[in-house]
């Protein structure tokens, strides 16, 4: 019950703003139009970059796994004894 | 001078005699030469951004006084002055001395190569931010005088030079603004696909000093959000030079558009130069604090987190624009979320410095003013981000102080914490220690001297952009602060030339620095001081992470990233694991 | 003093024109995305009568949509043109990409005659917003596109005289792809 009147409290206040709404350069006919537009490009404008970056971060660390699977195909881990475990991937790129 | 002497030995071969000043310095396709360029122009444009700065204190403080220097200053000639330090401390001071200055002076240091991937095309990256510094100073002597359309340059003002006046001055800066982004376009290609490419043999991402994270997430976001900006200047330019109507209300245009592509771009801007400061005082903060970074991997993390974020940030901008009210709530919650990271880093900072052996060098004295002031930029941004009271305090003196409480020691306390920090590096010199010191308390005290009078004048209901308060007797009670403000930037601005001595003095008649002074351990300090052409006389293969500092059971408390570990030789160790994988 | 001169270290996980050019295309796709939003955003908010074309004109999208057909041939040509050319058929690759560059240069020419027809009818960048909005993008991807068959123009020659670098074809294909793929966004949002 608690949690019902808090969710429709909050729903409530969500939508308070909206008669705040004041928009100076359209008419009383666009004035809807232009905040859904604003809204959608925001969302839009926000994630694509990031999408695309993490699209290309995405592409490249598959490089990154096919490049190191092709390089060294018969590598064996090396033995806890030797003390250099940074130079096994000086000949292997990588990408963590 | 011996920089030149050692470049030259180091070449080995001398395909090419002297090759003359201006193909050196105004051709060269070396990064630290493009670098030193940056920078050298980052401090001339800081010196006219200075200059105008002055003029106006000076007007608000004494309005209808001639300024000593200039001679009176007309509402014109204010806006003017108000625009051109705006814009050029922010595009041609900050940008270039910390992210193309430090970025392509480090980057191939730092990951142990002999230069960027597109030498060519960070020559041409430079010589284009040349052009557009060249376009915006000759702004001040075009009919009309520099765009006073401020530097947010938001129509209807900016879009007609009936607004504005100044015919010329808005279209130019455009131009220039435009040309600049496209140079930073170019060096922030070369710095990820440098940093992608071109590491030392062993260097993982997580080897990768923070430093260098950090310009290169700044650079991402730079190049994802700057699109916008370049499409919306285009548009402002038609409509200033042909007449079009995209942001003129009257055509069916839309002013309040312009003020959302610029802070898509301009809040991410702040970060942007925020990233390569915050990772500069890391360099120096484990350096002088002979202690492993704190959480290195969190602090990646967190610097990503950043630079997700502030995508999502930039419409608090314009809370009383006119936006959806709804809209501004999400934008509130963003905001106030984006300070989370920020703060995550401090205390990373904070916790770094905890119980190691601090060294209080100049370097160090900048970068714990960095986290001090910079903090106190970010705790008054709390109140601008919440919508609410964002109204009352949109466009004061607020806002102002608040503004430069981030960026001043984003763009010269960071600044001065890595230029004091690698000069030996830069030109093979040490800076002198007490005035490094005399400078640092001047300009540190006198920075809070201006700015906390603001804070006060703006709660006090202090408006922006105002010319002469003695039209407004309400404010009048206000003079005294900004007249105290005005005068701690005489006294700021008197401590410049101490510095601007000592790091010319320093180049030339400073102490001779050995290859690794402060005992650092990540790569740039294993290439001699300065640096020769390519960078590395053997390039260097990488053990470890940049911050071993202090490690146990070894003799030094620093262990540099290219020294191999003790037992194993140096002619063996990349093979080392494959000879062992074969029996 | 002499020092050995070592290689400086270089893994190309990417090629390095590759990720440069990737970037460089996504800073681009925001640039244009900059436009449409401001586009959308303005055609939402403003009134019919002041934002459309005068004199009740419209766009002529029928006729674009055959420019649109011969673009993303072009690409299709391209396509396959780097796969000819990974098998090491370079002179069938040559003939592609030759096909792929013709295509590309009917498109801009064939958007040519369509603007010269717009300001005959008196559509200019000052008659209405619609009408600059309409210049603004379109134009601007012209200039890409044009900048774009030059690149290819280049490449096409290179390879048969067999100096075309794989740099730069990777190069120079990865924008291409981008001019291509941004069009049909733009066409399906500013003709409709």
């Amino acid at each position: 019950m608690t949690i019902a009147r808090v969710f429709s409290a909050t729903l409530l206040t969500l939508a308070a703003p909206g008669s705040a709404l004041a928009c100076a350069v359209c008419g009383t006919m666009g004035m809807e139009n232009n905040s859904g537009a604003y809204f959608g490009m925001t969302i839009i404008m926000s994630l694509l970059p990031l999408c695309m970056m993490g699209g290309v971060v995405y592409w490249v660390s598959r490089r990154v796994a096919a490049a190191e699977a092709a390089s060294m195909p018969h590598q064996v881990p090396a033995p806890s004894s030797v003390p250099t475990p940074y130079p096994a991937s000086a000949t292997s790129p990588d990408i963590a | 001078m011996s920089a030149h002497a050692i470049a030259h030995e180091a070449h080995g071969h001398h395909e090419h005699a002297d090759p003359g000043f201006f193909r050196k310095y105004l051709w060269s396709t070396d990064h630290k030469v493009i670098g030193m360029q940056y920078l050298f122009t980052g401090m001339f444009m800081a010196i006219i951004g200075g200059f105008t700065v002055y003029v106006f204190r000076m007007q608000l403080a004494f309005p209808g006084e001639s300024v000593p220097g200039y001679g009176y200053v007309n509402a014109t000639a204010y806006n003017s002055l108000i625009t051109m330090h705006g814009s050029i401390m922010v595009f041609w001071v900050a940008m270039p001395v910390l992210i193309a200055s430090f970025g392509n002076f480090l980057i191939p240091l730092m990951l142990g190569c002999d230069d960027m991937a597109f030498p060519k095309l960070n020559r041409l990256s430079y010589q284009i931010f040349l052009l557009s510094a060249l376009v915006v100073l000759s702004t001040f002597f075009v009919p009309g005088g520099a765009f006073g359309g401020a530097w947010t340059s938001y129509p209807p003002l900016s879009a007609s030079a009936a607004y504005n006046a100044t015919p010329w001055g808005a279209p130019m800066w455009l131009i220039a603004v435009i040309l600049e982004f496209v140079a930073f376009l170019l060096g922030g290609i070369n710095f990820v696909t440098t940093a992608m490419n071109s590491r030392a043999p062993g260097m993982k991402m997580f080897d990768v000093p923070i430093v260098v994270w950090m310009i290169v997430l700044a650079s991402l976001v730079f190049m994802g959000s700057v699109g916008p900006l370049v499409a919306g200047a285009i548009m402002l330019l038609f409509d200033q030079l042909i007449g079009t109507g995209f942001f003129n209300p009257n055509t069916g245009g839309d002013p309040i558009l312009w003020q959302h592509l610029f802070w898509f771009f301009g809040h991410p801007e702040v970060y942007v130069v925020l990233l390569p400061a915050v990772g500069i005082v890391a360099e120096v903060m484990t350096v002088f604090s002979r202690k492993k970074l704190f959480a290195y991997r969190t602090v990646v993390y967190t610097a990503l987190a950043t630079s997700v974020i502030s995508f999502f940030v930039w419409a608090h901008h314009q809370f009383i624009a006119g936006i959806d009210p709804r809209m501004a709530g999400i934008f509130t919650v963003t905001t106030l979320i984006i300070s989370v990271p920020i703060a995550e880093m401090m205390f990373v900072y904070i916790a770094t410095m905890y119980g190691g052996s601090i060294r209080l060098a100049t370097p160090m004295l900048w970068a714990l003013a960095f986290i001090a002031e910079f903090l106190i930029g970010g705790v008054t941004g709390i109140f601008l981000g919440a919508s609410g009271a964002d109204v009352y305090f949109h466009d004061t003196y607020f806002v102002l102080a608040h503004f430069h409480y981030t960026f001043f020691p984003i763009a010269f306390i960071g600044t001065f914490a890595g230029l004091t920090y690698w000069f030996p590096k830069m030109f093979g010199r040490h800076m002198n220690e007490t005035l490094g010191k005399i400078h640092f308390w001047g300009t540190v005290v006198a920075f809070n001297a201006i700015f906390i009078p603001l804070f006060l004048a703006g709660a006090g209901g202090d408006h922006r952009r105002i010319f002469d308060y003695s039209a407004f007797p309400e404010l009048a009670s206000l003079q005294p602060l900004r007249q105290i403000a005005t005068i701690a930037l005489l006294v700021l601005i008197a401590f410049q030339p101490v510095f601007l001595f000592n790091f010319f003095y320093s180049m030339f008649r400073g102490k001779r620095a050995t290859a690794n002074p402060w005992h650092a351990n990540t790569l740039e300090w294993a290439a001699p001081s300065p640096p020769p052409h390519g960078n590395f006389p053997e390039m260097p293969v990488v053990y470890r992470g940049p911050y071993e500092y202090s490690v146990e059971g070894r003799e030094d408390d620093y262990w540099p990233q290219h020294v191999p570990p003790d037992d194993v030789t140096v002619d063996g160790p990349v093979e080392a694991p494959v000879a062992a994988g074969g029996h | 003093m002499h020092f050995p001169v070592t290689r400086a270290p270089h893994r190309e996980i990417v090629p390095n024109s590759v990720l440069g050019m990737l970037i460089f295309v996504g800073t681009e796709v925001m640039f244009f995305a900059g436009m449409i939003s401001a586009f959308t955003i303005t055609r939402a908010g403003s009134l019919p009568l002041v934002w459309s074309l005068p004199a009740g004109l419209v766009l002529p999208a029928a006729e674009t949509a055959v420019n649109t057909v011969a673009l993303i041939a072009s690409g299709i040509l391209m396509f396959v043109a780097d796969r000819q050319r990974r098998a090491g058929r370079s002179g069938r690759a040559a003939g592609l990409l030759l096909g792929a560059t013709v295509l590309g240069a009917l498109f801009v020419l064939l958007q040519g005659r369509e603007w010269w027809g717009l300001l005959s009818q008196g559509v200019t960048m000052q008659s209405s917003t619609l009408g600059a909005f309409f210049y603004l993008i379109v134009g601007t991807h012209a200039v890409h596109a044009v900048v774009a068959i030059v690149a290819l123009g280049v490449a096409w020659w290179r390879l048969r005289q067999g100096t075309l670098s794989s740099a730069f074809f990777l190069g120079a294909q990865t924008f291409w792809y981008f001019v291509v793929g941004i069009w049909p966004v733009i066409y399906l949002r500013v003709y409709f």
